[in-house]
């Protein structure tokens, strides 16, 4: 579903083409949703629980295949490689931590070898051979961002993935992702509640809401990537987004 | 610390023992030969080994059980995977698995004698027959409790089917799949004893049927205890070690 090729001149990723889908109690999550998803760019999709943002993750994932519409992906983007950093870990409790990140390699010796360096840059170098069930929650949480990037992916999906750590950990992460997101040069869609993280993150933040989603409002920002969660900088952004788009904000539960 | 990880082994030595000394009293001050000592019996266990079929019977037993066991974990755990996964067959054979969970064992061999003859083919069907339910229930219900968000891995990375079964599904199914192996291992062994009893002309359970006809409490005991002896270690050094293999990242 997700492989219907398109020639586009422009840097265009993925496009999604008038999305339909209902949930369980058949009313419409998502309705004739489009959207565009540019090359290199880091897209934030920011909205109140419910609304269908996981949904549409899940539909670009390929988890999610029941739907009307269409995804589209660049022509001239040879090769997909999507990776994903679920809400939850997602980790095989069977599986040590070497072992989680190397099931989505192809037992090709670089992509092991790749598999040491990604876990010894998340600073887990000593950690290769345990067992999530003993590890703590923000070194599973970096079992699964080096799971996301030892496939050298060229999309990276990420679905609140900061959302149940402490803060300190949540930003020492954040920072992580983002260095690892620049490095890999990665088209990424991060879903999240906090507007802050979405703008820590994006060149561009989509804020939806409403049932069937609906983007209500876009910003393109323009930050130093080594911007911390708590720099001025950031702050600043966010309390001109609250004092412009007041209302909005109100309906985001911002 | 040492003294403590050994405590429970010291505690089942101590209570094997305890059986052998509470018999050996017994036999003592009864002193019957329907009621024979521990070493009569050690003394019978060698003669039957040395001079009697023993060994023979044993093979017998053990062969149809391992095959009676192997077709029902085989068909039971694809049947059982094909019900959780597809609903129509659940409410369609729901019914079939709960008649056969509740078919006395005893009236499936006197059905399979009396169709197929007094045979291996009779006897090992009926076998199979009783533990299939089991086997399926058991897969049935791990199969549906497997963890969903697992498989969103398999999706988004486009893993083939093999990595899937191997790292993803069969890892989730162990723990049913022992369940299933142990339960079924320990009920089998018992009703193809029966089942000899009945219709065959070899076997330990044969052999159980020809002691009681002549009281021969001694050959029996002896016969029973080298059998149990053997299960014991099939359970200890080969059913225990697996399951420990399977499930060890759970116990650390």
């Amino acid at each position: 579903m997700i492989d219907i090729l398109f020639n586009n001149i422009n840097k265009t990723f993925l496009q999604v083409d008038a999305i339909n889908k209902k949930n369980f109690n058949s009313l419409n999550i998502l309705k004739n949703f489009n959207l565009e998803i540019k090359n290199n760019e880091v897209l934030a999709i920011v909205g109140p629980s419910g609304i269908g943002k996981s949904t549409l993750l899940n539909i670009l994932s390929g988890n999610d295949t029941d739907f009307e519409g269409q995804i589209k992906i660049n022509r001239n983007i040879s090769d997909k490689k999507m990776s994903f950093i679920f809400q939850a870990h997602n980790l095989l409790p069977w599986l040590t931590a070497l072992e989680n990140v190397l099931l989505i390699c192809n037992k090709h010796s670089l992509e092991n070898n790749s598999a040491y360096e990604i876990l010894n840059e998340v600073g887990l170098k000593d950690f290769i051979n345990v067992y999530p069930n003993n590890l703590s929650g923000g070194m599973k949480r970096r079992v699964s961002i080096a799971r996301a990037f030892v496939n050298k992916p060229n999309i990276l999906l990420m679905d609140e993935p900061f959302v149940s750590l402490e803060k300190p950990l949540a930003n020492q992460l954040r920072n992580q992702t983002i260095k690892l997101i620049n490095k890999n040069k990665v088209t990424a869609v991060l879903v999240t509640h906090d507007l802050k993280e979405a703008i820590m993150f994006a060149n561009r933040i989509i804020f939806c809401n409403n049932s069937p989603m609906e983007i209500v409002l876009e910003k393109n920002i323009a930050i130093n990537d080594m911007s911390d969660y708590d720099s001025d900088e950031i702050d600043l952004i966010y309390k001109k987004i609250i004092i412009d788009h007041p209302l909005i904000l109100e309906a985001n539960h911002l | 610390m040492k003294i403590n990880s050994s405590l429970p082994s010291i505690f089942r030595s101590l209570s094997f023992l305890t059986i052998i000394a509470i018999w050996l009293i017994l036999s003592y001050f009864i002193e019957h030969r329907l009621f024979p000592s521990p070493y009569n019996v050690i003394k019978d266990i060698g003669y039957h080994l040395s001079e009697g079929e023993l060994i023979a019977d044993t093979i017998a037993t053990f062969t149809r059980a391992f095959i009676s066991f192997s077709i029902a974990m085989i068909l039971g755990s694809i049947i059982g995977y094909l019900l959780a996964k597809i609903k129509i067959l659940d409410y369609f054979f729901d019914s079939w698995v709960i008649i056969g969970l509740n078919i006395p064992a005893i009236v499936l061999v006197i059905l399979f004698y009396i169709w197929l003859g007094l045979t291996e083919t009779a006897l090992i069907a009926a076998v199979v027959l009783n533990k299939i339910p089991i086997v399926i229930v058991n897969i049935r219900e791990g199969t549906k409790s497997m963890e969903k968000n697992y498989f969103q891995i398999g999706k988004v990375y486009q893993l083939n089917n093999l990595i899937i079964w191997t790292k993803i599904i069969l890892p989730q199914l162990y723990p049913y799949l022992m369940t299933s192996a142990r339960t079924g291992l320990s009920l089998i062994w018992k009703i193809v004893l029966v089942f000899e009893l009945l219709g065959r002309g070899n076997g330990i359970g044969f052999q159980l049927q020809v002691f009681f006809s002549f009281f021969d409490i001694s050959g029996l005991l002896a016969y029973a205890i080298f059998f149990m002896s053997i299960i014991l270690i099939i359970e200890n050094f080969i059913m225990i070690p697996i399951e420990k293999k399977a499930t060890h990242w759970r116990k650390l």
